[in-house]
This record gives C-alpha cells, sequence and structure tokens, in this order.
C-alpha cells in the first residue's frame, strides 16, 4: 500500500511538473529577473542615469505637481533611493478627470518621459499576469501553473525517499544520477523558498482565485470594506474650501525619520493638497520590516502629527507578510542576491525535471525501438522554452539599445522583439537535430548577454562605478551580471557540444569505475540510467 | 557579519554531511568513527543554529531570520556543488570561513 501511493505521488509529481513547466520555467525565470525590477528599469532608461537620487528638493516637485495635477484629491508620492534616482507621481481621477501619474525629476520636479519602453516592468508583469491575454485571464492561468508548482513541490517531497540521506549528494557525470541529484538538491536546499513563492503567490492573488469567501463575508457591495480591512486607509475628508498652502515637507519627514528611530522614509501622500484641511501621509520605506505594510505617520495641514496609523489585524499582517516576503523589497542587496540564487535554483529545479523527463523516456523509447512524438514534442518545447526564454530576454535588452530612437511605440517593439525571439526560439528545435538545438540556443543567449557589456560600450553607455555606493553600481553591476549570465550559459553551450554519449558496452565495464563504500548500493538500483542517460546531448 | 554568519552555516552544513558515511568516505577514504560522527553531527547543528546570530544581531529578528534562511540555502548549495569537484577544499573552508569572519569582525561594525 505504501509503495502505491508513493507511486501515485510519482505520477502525478511527473504530470504536474511537466504540462505547464515551461510556463513555470518563464514565471520562475521572469520573476528571479523581477527581483532586480528597478536596476533592470534604470539600466533601459538611459536619460536618467545622470540623475542623483540625493539631489532630491521637494519643494520644486511639489510645485511640478501643483501645475500638473492642481485639481486631484491627492498626491501619492513615492521618494528617491539608491535603487531608483527618480519620484514616482500618482493621483486619483474623479469628477470627469482621468487618474494620471508621472516620473519626476528630484532635483528640478521635471516630468520624465515614461514610455520609452515598459523597461523591468515587462518581465515583472509578464511573471504573474502573462501579456496579450487579459490581466484577468493571465493570472488564472499563472494561478493553475502555480497550484500545479504546489502540488509537484509536495509530491516531489513524497516521492523523493531519501531526503536527508541524500541531502548533500551530488554525482556529476553519471547520467540520468547526475540530473535526478540535481534536480533533488535544487529542490531541497531552497525548499523553503519554493514553497514560500509558490504558496504566497497564490495567496497574493487569492481574491481572483478563491473569491467566495470574501464574497460570503462581504457580500459584493462591501468587497471595498474588505480590501480596507486589509490595507487600512487614511479616512478623506473633504475640502474645506479654503486655500491655504502646503507646510514644508522636509521638516515632516525629518520627524518621521525620528519617530521611527531611523527608519527611512520610502513616500507620502498629500490629501487635499492647497486646502487648509490637508492632510500629509508619511510612509516609511520597505527596508527593515517584512511585512509589505510600511508604517505611516499623519501630518495636518498646520505639521502637527494627527495619528499613527496602526497595523491591521493579525490576518492582514500575515497576508501582508506573505506578500512582502514574496516581493522581497525590505532586501538590500546581499539578501536581493540570495532571493536570486535560490530563484535560480527553482529555474534549475524545473529545467532538471523537464530534462529528466526526456531522458527517461528516451531509455524507454530506445528500448521500444520507434519514433516518439511525445517524446520530440517535449525535446523540442525543452530548447524553446529553456534555452530560448534567456535569447529571448537578452534580445529585449538588445532591442532596447538598437531600436531606433524615433520609432512610433517604441516600447511595443521592444516587446514584440521579445515575442518574436521567443517563438522562433519554439521553432528552431524542430529544424535541427536535439544537440544542435541545445547548443545553437545556449551559444546564441550567452552571446548575446555576454555582448551586453560590449553593447553599451559601442553605444557610449558603459559605466564605470564612480564610487562605493550602491547607485554607483547599478550600471556596471548590470553589465557584469548579463556578462556573468553569458558565461554561464557558454559554459552550458560548451559542456553540451563537447558531450560525447558513453559508448553502449558500458554495463559491463561499471563495477571497476564504482567507489567501493556505499555508492555501489545507490547506483546498483537505477541500472537503466546507462547509455541513453546522457540526454541532453542525445 | 555575513561572512561570519555563511562561515558558520557552511562549516555547520559541512559537519552534518561529513557525519554520513558516504561523504566522509569519499573525502577522506573511510567511514567515521561512531564517536566521531556523533560529534560531527553534533558540531554541525550548533553551527547551523549558531549562524543564527550574527544575522539577527546585525539585521534584526524579522529580516535577520530571512537573511539566515537565504544563506543556509546558498552555503548548503556551494558546500554540495564543491564537494564533488574539491573534497579537500571544500572542508578546509569550512575551517577557514568562520575564522576569517570572526576575524574581520571588528571591521565590519
Amino acid at each position: 500500500m505504501k509503495e502505491g501511493f508513493r507511486q501515485s505521488m510519482a505520477w502525478l509529481h511527473t504530470w504536474s511538473g511537466l504540462l505547464l513547466g515551461w510556463l513555470l520555467f518563464a514565471i520562475f525565470l521572469t520573476g528571479t529577473a523581477s527581483y532586480f525590477r528597478e536596476e533592470i528599469d534604470h539600466w533601459m532608461r538611459p536619460d536618467r542615469h545622470a540623475l542623483d537620487a540625493r539631489a532630491l528638493n521637494l519643494e520644486k516637485v511639489v510645485a511640478s505637481l501643483e501645475r500638473q495635477a492642481p485639481d486631484a484629491p491627492s498626491w501619492t508620492l513615492t521618494l528617491p533611493d539608491e535603487r531608483r534616482p527618480v519620484v514616482k507621481a500618482f493621483w486619483p481621477g474623479g469628477e470627469g478627470r482621468r487618474f494620471g501619474s508621472a516620473t519626476l525629476n528630484p532635483a528640478t520636479g521635471d516630468a520624465l518621459d515614461e514610455d520609452a519602453t515598459r523597461g523591468g516592468e515587462f518581465f515583472y508583469a509578464f511573471h504573474f499576469q502573462l501579456w496579450h491575454v487579459s490581466p484577468i485571464t493571465g493570472r488564472i492561468i499563472v494561478g493553475l501553473a502555480t497550484l500545479s508548482m504546489f502540488v509537484a513541490l509536495i509530491t516531489g517531497i513524497v516521492t523523493h525517499k531519501k531526503i536527508f540521506k541524500d541531502f548533500f549528494t551530488l554525482r556529476p557525470r553519471k547520467g540520468q544520477r547526475s540530473w535526478l541529484d540535481g534536480h533533488n538538491v535544487s529542490a531541497v536546499l531552497s525548499l523553503p523558498f519554493h514553497l514560500l513563492i509558490t504558496f504566497s503567490g497564490l495567496v497574493m492573488l487569492m481574491h481572483i482565485y478563491m473569491p467566495w469567501p470574501g464574497l460570503a463575508q462581504y457580500g459584493q457591495k462591501q468587497r471595498l470594506e474588505l480590501y480596507s480591512e486589509l490595507s487600512p486607509r487614511v479616512q478623506p475628508i473633504p475640502r474645506s474650501g479654503q486655500a491655504a498652502p502646503l507646510p514644508a515637507l522636509e521638516p515632516l519627514l525629518e520627524r518621521a525619520r525620528a519617530h521611527w528611530n531611523g527608519v527611512a522614509v520610502g513616500g507620502l501622500v498629500v490629501h487635499n493638497p492647497g486646502d487648509a484641511n490637508a492632510r500629509i501621509e508619511v510612509l516609511g520605506s520597505d527596508g527593515g520590516h517584512v511585512s509589505r505594510m510600511a508604517p505611516r505617520l499623519v501630518f495636518g495641514a498646520d505639521g502637527q502629527v494627527l495619528e499613527e496609523v496602526r497595523s491591521p489585524a493579525t490576518v492582514a499582517t500575515l497576508y501582508h507578510t506573505l506578500y512582502g516576503l514574496h516581493m522581497g523589497r525590505f532586501a538590500e542587496p546581499l539578501l536581493r542576491w540570495l532571493y536570486i540564487v535560490c530563484g535560480l535554483s527553482g529555474c534549475f529545479m524545473i529545467a532538471s525535471g523537464l530534462v529528466l523527463w526526456v531522458v527517461k523516456r528516451a531509455a524507454q523509447s530506445a528500448k521500444q525501438a520507434k519514433a516518439d512524438a511525445g517524446l520530440r514534442l517535449v525535446r523540442a518545447l525543452n530548447v524553446g522554452a529553456l534555452a530560448g526564454l534567456p535569447v529571448a530576454m537578452a534580445a529585449y535588452l538588445w532591442a532596447n539599445r538598437l531600436l531606433p530612437a524615433g520609432l512610433g511605440e517604441r516600447a511595443a517593439w521592444e516587446v514584440h522583439v521579445f515575442f518574436i525571439t521567443w517563438s522562433l526560439a519554439l521553432l528552431h528545435p524542430w529544424l535541427r537535430p536535439h544537440k544542435r538545438a541545445w547548443v545553437e540556443q545556449l551559444g546564441l543567449g550567452a552571446a548575446l548577454l555576454g555582448g551586453i557589456p560590449l553593447l553599451d560600450l559601442a553605444c557610449g553607455l558603459l559605466s564605470l562605478p564612480g564610487g562605493w555606493r550602491y547607485a554607483d553600481w547599478i550600471l556596471g553591476g548590470f553589465d557584469l551580471a548579463c556578462l556573468g549570465l553569458g558565461v554561464l550559459l557558454g559554459w552550458l553551450a560548451w559542456k553540451v557540444a563537447r558531450h560525447r554519449p558513453p559508448a553502449k558496452p558500458v554495463r559491463g565495464e561499471r563495477p571497476a569505475k564504482v567507489a567501493p563504500t556505499h555508492r555501489a548500493r545507490a547506483e546498483a538500483a537505477p541500472a537503466d540510467g546507462l547509455a541513453p542517460a546522457r540526454e541532453i546531448a542525445g | 557579519m555575513s561572512l561570519l554568519a555563511f562561515g558558520l552555516a557552511y562549516a555547520g552544513f559541512c559537519g552534518l554531511c561529513l557525519a554520513m558515511n558516504r561523504h566522509h568516505g569519499d573525502v577522506f577514504g573511510a567511514p567515521p568513527s561512531p564517536r566521531r560522527a556523533r560529534l560531527l553531527r553534533l558540531g554541525g547543528w550548533l553551527g547551523v543554529a549558531a549562524s543564527w546570530a550574527p544575522c539577527v544581531a546585525h539585521h534584526g529578528i524579522t529580516v535577520g531570520s530571512v537573511l539566515w534562511v537565504g544563506l543556509l540555502g546558498a552555503a548548503s548549495l556551494s558546500l554540495v556543488l564543491l564537494l564533488p569537484y574539491r573534497p579537500r577544499l571544500s572542508v578546509g573552508l569550512a575551517l577557514g570561513m568562520p575564522l576569517g569572519g570572526a576575524l574581520l569582525l571588528p571591521f565590519a561594525g
């Protein structure tokens, strides 16, 4: 009975992982890239490279907003920080006005071009709502993929017989065995991350996936109440009609900083600007706390503290903590890189699982000595999805630098380049031998990513770090990271190209190679992982 | 600070790893004696647990704990990737890194 349970779990693991595996890989990889969404965004907008977050002049920013949105009921400002040297402004619509937004030069308050590129937002949006489908449809598809990921993780834990015994086990150059080890290691060692990301991914969009508890409790009409209980807001108060200048903002930020024992200010909301009933809500930055809810302090028009917004109910705090953990916005550079490492190991887990399916299937198929349409399909999709996506992402970056400045809908064309490249990458493996297809796509990805610093050099945008602050390193660090990823892909291409499937009669000489200790037992069992096992090449 | 935490976590995992017959055999050519295995396991758990302290001391309990989990993943991953290729080096690092981290501590501020 036990064996039966484990086998059925193994079956579920295989198919829940396979069916949406390619989509999951895309979600995971673009999601991982999104941890550097501000940095990608900054790199893709050369007109902002010279800006300095420290040059913030709130008076000029406010003056600019008074020109752009004089009648807005409120302005929401996100202040510049070391990762993004611009002020983001947003104001809601109402009474025949549309909502508006602007990105401002922190020193002068001048509006900056927002539509030049989608920047890092593209990968971010793609990873939870895809593209070219309606956001709701995209989110539902992503939700299904996430759910199948969750199933695959849990059944994987059940199926993996020796989680602790094999905790540190990686046996290279042993074909299928190595792939399985790599799959297990990348899954187990980052398991807290994988479980967290998958579960919180579901929770973050729970109002789409499971609207019914909310509906039952609050009803259709009071749904807004649910949201305001989740994220308490400052209650709007009516305008007095009496004009009054805003108090100086800088001292208010200073007081908030002091009140929070040095926690930086991340943004502010000005309610009823220009009115005697103005309220200035100062928000703490994302750093220092995991929950997505930042501390908030509300000032009146006279500059006096009116209230401190308390944290919401326990359940809401849990929600925001999961949300915050998923987004990782609190993470300073080291932790951010750890998020990247965990994300990449998740990508490797998915990729190795998909390759393992091919390895196993090819072994069976070789025995039956007949063509296998399913195997061909999965092989082609593996190349196009696993190697093709990095190529498409790199092409998106190249398009940002190379598309002519005057091109109409330039931002849309960058996205078109991404999808055209990816489509070609999905077609290409059907036309080439399997191994060549891997080598060519990995090699192309390596060339494109590794060439990013050269591209910047050619465009005159290569920037060497001018100091030791984080902001000085964004552009140079981006180029370095691309170079590193290019080297990684190049190394993979080289490994695949150099790989020779072992000659057939390995079976006989095997025992001689086996180390005398406990390995023998482990290897005796999966004897089928022999010749066809080096499948990625075969 | 981070190097100390990473080093302790790495050393802890190395201890836990070497307490297993298979890995001890790979590095030293023979399985450990029961006493040695027990010591390695105890030291390993202590190292992993101790690596929590520098994280929390420097980053506070919430962010520090998240950082700790991330460091555990990175430390175990580095060990697993290094072990089959450079077994001696991977064990040497387990001794060197916590020491290096402790020595650098006065400069980390």
